[in-house]
C-alpha cells in the first residue's frame, strides 16, 4: 500500500520508493513538483514530492494499491472517535526521513472520512470523466497526465513519457447529449495534428463501455 | 504569452523543437553529472524521446532505454536534500522557526543572501517573519532549515512542512506559482490582495488622451449632447442656410446631420475617415469598476525582474503582477472582471525596445502591450501556463490611413499562385 498524503486538498507522495513503485507498475506518472536543491535555477527538472492528480489518487485508493494520510497536527479535521468503543485503531508510524514520530491515522473511520474528500472529486471530476481516466490506465498500458498543455481534458502516452512523446489528447464527452461542434473538430484535429497526435473524443454507452472516436487532420486540397 | 516573456519564464524555449511546444522532455542525466562532480550550473537540456514504443509487445530495445532513463532519474531523484553549510558552525542563522501557536514562520538573526528579497525585518532589525512559501522554498531548495520555535532537537520533513504552510485553498497553486518564478530568477513579493480584501478604487481618473484628441473628445460629446436641441430648434434654420450655402458651393450639412454625406463632397479617403473618426476616451476601468469584494480574482504576487539595489522595504513599481487561476475550480475571468483586474493593477508600463523603423504610423509596440498588464497564472494540477492580458486603446492611436496605399501597384503576373495561397 502506497502512503498518499493530502495536503491543502491536494495529494502527493513525498518519498522516493513509492514514486517508483507507482511509476513501474501501475504507470501512475503524477507531477514532480518540488525544487530540486542540487539545481535550483531552473524549471525542467523538478524534485520531490510527486503531486498526484484527483483522478490518480482515487484510481489508487480504488484500486486498493494506495491509502490516504494525513498529517492531523495542521488539520482542522475532527478525528475523535465519535462513539466509545468505536474501533479506531491509532497507528503511529515512523516517518522516514526524520525519527519523530508522525501521527498518521490509518483506521476504517479516518479512511472513509477522507475518502468523503475523494467523494467530493468523484462529484466535481465527474464520475463519468474518471471512467474515461480509468479506461486508460487500467493495465498501466497508457500513461495520462492532465492535458492542459494541448487543450484537452488528459493528454495519454503509449508508454512512459519519459520515453516517448503523448499520441492522444482526450476529450471526454457525453455521448448522447454533447455536440462535438464543426469548429471544435477543425481547431482540435489541426492543432493535433499539427503536433502529431490524434485527438481523441471519448463517450460512454449504455453497456457502460468506454468508445472512442479520434480525429486527425487530413489536409486534402 | 508573448515571445519575450515566453523567453524569460521558459529557461530554454529555444531549445524546442517546433512540433512540441509545451511538452517537457526531461534529461535527468545532468543532474546525476552534478552530482558526480562532472558539470557545473548547467541549464539542463531536454532529452531525446521516441515516438512509441517499437512494437506492441516490449523489446529488450525499449525495456533498456526506459530502464536507463528511469534509473538515472531515480538515482538524482533518491539523493537527499542538500543540507547548508553554516560560516561559523552554528546552524541558528540559517533556522526557520516555526510557531505552532500562531502558525507563522520567522528567523532570529538570520544571514543569508535570500534575505535581500525575502521576508521581512522587525523593528529591531533581528527577527525576519516569513511567509509560508517563503519558508518553504527556502527549504526546498535547500538554503535553509525549519524546526518548531520550541523544540530545537526535531528538523521538520518537507511533508511536515507542507501540512503547517499550506492552511487556506488555493495556497499550493499560489506556492507552485511562486516557485516557479523564484526558480526563474525573479524576485517576487506578496501583493496586498494576497490574503485581504480588495481595496476600494478611490483614485481619479487621469486623462490618458493627449490634450489635442482630449479637447476633440469634448467636441464630440458635446456634439452629440446638444444634438437633440440642435434638431428641434436650429437644425431647420441650418438647414435653409446650409440648402442655401451648398447651391452656393460654400457650406455643408454638419457632420451629424443625417443628410451630410448626401449633399457633402469628399475628394480624398483621409479627409472623409477622418471626419468620420468616433473619438474615444479610454474605458475608465479604473474609476467606474469597482473591484467585486467577492471576486476570486485576486493579484497575488509582485514580480519584478533581477534589480542590482532592490530594497524589500521599499520596492520599485512592480514589472509584473500575477493572478493564480486553478482550471479545475475557476472559469477564466469575464470581460467585467477582466477589467477590474487591469484597473487594479499597477505594474510597469512593458519597456519599449528601440524601434528599427522610424515609420510613421501606429504604434506597433503600444498597441502589443498597452499601458496596463497582467499576468494569469492557470494551474491544472501541477501542469501551468501563463497568459498575458493587456489593454491596449486602439482608439488612442487616431486615424490610420495613408492616401497613397491606394495608389495603383504594378502587378506582375502570379506565378505558382497555389503556393502563395497556402502560405497564407
Amino acid at each position: 500500500m502506497i502512503p498518499i498524503s493530502i495536503v491543502n486538498g491536494k495529494y502527493f507522495i513525498f518519498d522516493i520508493d513509492s514514486v517508483k513503485r507507482v511509476r513501474n507498475d501501475h504507470l501512475i506518472i503524477g507531477t514532480l513538483s518540488g525544487t530540486l536543491s542540487i539545481l535550483p535555477q531552473q524549471n525542467i527538472l523538478l524534485g520531490l514530492p510527486l503531486q498526484l492528480t484527483s483522478e490518480e489518487a482515487l484510481w489508487l485508493t480504488e484500486m486498493g494499491l494506495g491509502y490516504l494520510i494525513f498529517n492531523l497536527k495542521s488539520s482542522g479535521l475532527n478525528l475523535e472517535p465519535k462513539v466509545a468503543g468505536d474501533e479506531t485503531r491509532l497507528n503511529t508510524v515512523e516517518s522516514s526521513d526524520s525519527d519523530r514520530k508522525l501521527e498518521i491515522y490509518q483506521s476504517e473511520s479516518v479512511q472513509s472520512e477522507l475518502s468523503a474528500d475523494l467523494r467530493k472529486i468523484k462529484d466535481s471530476v465527474g464520475y463519468q470523466t474518471f471512467k474515461f481516466f480509468k479506461s486508460f490506465q487500467n493495465g498501466s498500458r497508457y500513461a495520462v497526465l492532465p492535458g492542459m498543455r494541448f487543450g484537452g481534458k488528459y493528454l495519454v502516452y503509449n508508454g512512459d513519457p519519459l520515453r516517448y512523446h503523448a499520441q492522444f489528447i482526450v476529450q471526454p464527452l457525453d455521448y448522447k447529449k454533447d455536440d462535438i461542434g464543426m469548429i471544435n473538430i477543425v481547431n482540435n484535429g489541426r492543432l493535433s495534428t499539427g503536433v502529431k497526435k490524434l485527438w481523441v473524443v471519448a463517450g460512454e454507452k449504455e453497456d457502460g463501455s468506454t468508445e472512442c472516436f479520434s480525429v486527425e487532420w487530413a489536409g486534402f486540397g | 504569452m508573448e515571445q519575450e516573456e515566453d523567453d524569460l519564464l521558459n529557461f530554454d524555449s529555444s531549445n524546442q523543437p517546433d512540433d512540441d511546444f509545451g511538452e517537457v522532455i526531461q534529461d535527468w542525466a545532468v543532474v546525476a553529472q552534478k552530482y558526480q562532480g562532472k558539470k557545473r550550473n548547467t541549464v539542463p537540456k531536454r532529452g531525446v524521446k521516441d515516438a512509441e514504443p517499437l512494437a506492441q509487445e516490449s523489446t529488450t530495445y525499449d525495456e533498456r532505454m526506459l530502464s536507463e532513463a528511469r534509473n538515472t532519474m531515480y538515482e538524482a531523484l533518491s539523493k537527499t536534500r542538500r543540507v547548508p553549510v553554516p560560516g561559523n558552525g552554528s546552524m541558528d542563522p540559517l533556522t526557520i522557526r516555526y510557531d505552532r501557536q500562531t502558525g507563522e514562520f520567522y528567523m532570529t538573526q538570520p544571514k543569508g543572501k535570500f534575505l535581500e528579497t525575502l521576508g521581512k525585518t522587525d523593528r529591531d532589525g533581528k527577527t525576519v517573519w516569513m511567509f509560508p512559501e517563503e519558508a518553504v522554498f527556502l527549504v526546498e531548495r535547500g538554503s535553509c532549515i525549519a524546526k518548531y520555535s520550541d523544540d530545537d532537537s526535531h528538523v521538520l520533513s518537507l511533508e511536515e512542512l507542507y501540512s503547517m504552510a499550506f492552511a487556506n485553498p488555493g495556497d499550493y497553486e499560489k506556492f507552485m506559482c511562486y516557485s516557479h518564478l523564484k526558480r526563474c530568477g525573479y524576485t517576487i513579493q506578496r501583493h496586498a490582495e494576497y490574503d485581504e480584501m480588495i481595496p476600494l478604487v478611490t483614485e481619479v481618473m487621469v486623462p490618458v488622451l493627449s490634450t489635442k484628441r482630449f479637447q476633440l473628445g469634448h467636441l464630440a460629446n458635446y456634439l452629440t449632447r446638444s444634438l437633440s436641441w440642435f434638431r428641434r430648434l436650429i437644425l431647420p434654420l441650418v438647414d435653409r442656410i446650409g440648402l442655401f450655402c451648398f447651391n452656393g458651393g460654400l457650406s455643408r450639412y454638419p457632420l451629424l446631420h443625417p443628410q451630410h454625406f448626401e449633399f457633402s463632397r469628399y475628394f480624398r479617403y483621409s479627409s472623409m475617415f477622418s471626419q468620420l473618426q468616433t473619438v474615444f476616451l479610454r474605458p475608465s476601468s479604473h474609476q467606474e469598476v469597482q473591484a467585486n469584494q467577492q471576486t476570486k480574482y485576486r493579484i497575488c504576487f509582485n514580480i519584478w525582474k533581477p534589480t542590482p539595489g532592490f530594497r524589500k522595504k521599499s520596492p520599485p513599481v512592480p514589472d509584473f503582477q500575477v493572478c493564480v487561476i486553478d482550471v479545475n475550480s475557476t472559469n477564466f475571468p469575464s470581460f467585467e472582471e477582466v477589467r477590474s483586474l487591469l484597473g487594479r493593477c499597477d505594474s510597469h508600463t512593458v519597456k519599449k525596445v528601440e524601434r528599427t523603423s522610424v515609420a510613421t504610423g501606429p504604434d506597433d509596440f503600444k498597441l502589443k502591450y498597452g499601458e496596463k498588464h497582467i499576468l494569469i497564472c492557470i494551474i491544472d494540477q501541477g501542469v501551468m501556463n501563463f497568459v498575458r492580458l493587456n489593454d491596449s486603446s486602439f482608439a488612442s492611436e487616431g486615424l490610420i490611413w495613408q492616401d497613397q496605399w491606394l495608389q495603383k501597384k504594378k502587378f506582375a503576373p502570379r506565378k505558382g499562385g497555389r503556393k502563395n495561397r497556402r502560405k497564407q
